[in-house]
């Protein structure tokens, strides 16, 4: 039995310490994914916190022949889809109150990264579900086609189509070096 | 580095020229050793060239490590303190459930049984489209037999033998004197024949007869009450002074 199936296991069987250990072993994970996917702290906590209820809610449910965190980390992607939805019906709050001000320094690989950030928020929603999981959760595709439901194949589409995108918008956006000049004789 | 304004190509499908070096950008991005050097599509290509340009910037900032954002503070214990809630709430929704599901299967038995009682057993047909040529004038259906109810019975005994004719309980309180002319004129045969063991049970019998119907039909009859009743009024009657 696997590491997971024996934790799915005593937790079924009610074990209180059993429960934690499975929050405590990714909610690191899940609360990143809901952070990136939300943008916003508040959202992205309730995220999570619905993401670990909905999975104790059906663990008996889990293939204890599949590998955990592709399937606690799907649960995670559709509740930010879910939020996302609600949170398309409600009035917007004003930008600035989203989520305290960022305080990195401003250089060029901060501007860079937030360049980078903008241009992934900008993309589709299953787009920016797989460039988050590949290239900031590092999940291999195998487990994001588990997490997102969709085969593989698909999901190398669309992170193919998502990182082309990207690369555009970052030259839209001009965060791009200067193309070098050959040197005069 | 110096960042450099580019109109943005937003072009959704590269030419096909394109298509090679794009998929050595993706194979770069997914981490496979690249030569990431112009080759000679790009050489040849600007755009391919600033997106070569942009994939360098691209993995420089994926690959600098993300700032692992801590978790909240007893996020853990939240989300287990919430589990804790979740289950009386589940068990008294099960509960609710259940009530529910049971006064709609009452309310379903209740509802066939209301519909079969009450469905004529072999009542009018619709009639089919043949049939209407021909159709009689339709007639009121025949009453339906009520069903017997033990109250309406008994009700209905008690008033028939309210009404019963004064003859029904004179006839039946005749019956004790009927019984004494029966065993009056009973000539009683000679006790030898059959011997006086036999004989002065029977004739003993008999003549109780007359006392064992009246005190047996003084209940149905009531004639000592009734006689008594009579006297009380007749005494009621008479005046002091008279």
């Amino acid at each position: 039995m696997s590491a997971d199936a024996a934790l799915v296991t005593r937790c079924l069987a009610g074990d209180t310490d059993a429960a934690r250990a499975l929050v405590e072993r990714f909610q690191t994970d899940v609360l990143a994914v809901c952070r990136r996917l939300l943008n916003n702290q508040h959202d992205a906590e309730d995220a999570a916190q619905e993401t670990f209820t909905r999975v104790f809610r059906s663990l008996a449910r889990w293939d204890g022949t599949r590998p955990l965190k592709p399937w606690v980390i799907g649960i995670a992607v559709n509740r930010c889809r879910t939020a996302i939805g609600k949170r398309a019906k409600r009035p917007e709050l004003a930008d600035y109150l989203h989520d305290a001000p960022d305080t990195r320094p401003a250089d060029d690989s901060a501007e860079t990264a937030r360049e980078i950030r903008a241009a992934v928020d900008d993309l589709r929603p299953e787009y920016r579900e797989v460039f988050v999981l590949f290239h900031e959760r590092n999940l291999p595709y195998e487990e994001i086609a588990e997490a997102v439901g969709r085969p593989v194949g698909t999901v190398k589409t669309w992170l193919h189509r998502a990182r082309l995108e990207v690369l555009d918008r970052l030259r839209a956006r001009g965060v791009v070096p200067a193309e070098p000049q050959p040197e005069p004789r | 580095m110096s960042l450099v304004l580019h109109p943005f190509d937003d072009s959704e499908s590269p030419p096909p020229e394109c298509a090679p070096t794009l998929a050595r950008f993706q194979q770069a991005l997914d981490g496979e050793p690249v030569d990431l050097t112009p080759d000679e599509h790009a050489a040849s290509c600007p755009v391919c060239r600033e997106r070569l340009r942009a994939l360098s910037v691209l993995i420089g900032a994926l690959a600098e490590p993300h700032d692992a954002e801590p978790v909240p503070a007893g996020f853990a214990d939240r989300v287990l303190a919430s589990l804790q809630n979740e289950r009386p709430a589940e068990r008294r929704s099960l509960v609710r459930y259940t009530a529910w599901a049971a006064l709609a299967a009452a309310l379903l038995v209740g509802v066939y049984f209301a519909f079969a009682t009450n469905r004529p057993p072999d009542g009018p047909q619709p009639p089919k489209p043949n049939d209407l040529v021909k159709a009689e004038p339709e007639t009121a259906p025949a009453p339906r037999e009520r069903s017997v109810r033990i109250g309406d019975a008994v009700a209905q005994a008690g008033q028939t033998l309210r009404d019963a004719p004064k003859p029904l309980a004179d006839t039946v309180a005749v019956a004790p004197k009927l019984f004494d002319a029966l065993a009056g004129p009973i000539a009683w045969p000679a006790a030898q024949p059959m011997g006086a063991d036999v004989l002065e049970p029977a004739r003993q019998a008999v003549l109780e007869l007359p006392t064992a119907a009246r005190e047996a039909l003084e209940p149905v009859t009531d004639t000592a009450t009734k006689a008594y009743a009579r006297f009380l009024r007749d005494l009621g009657a008479v005046k002091p002074n008279s």
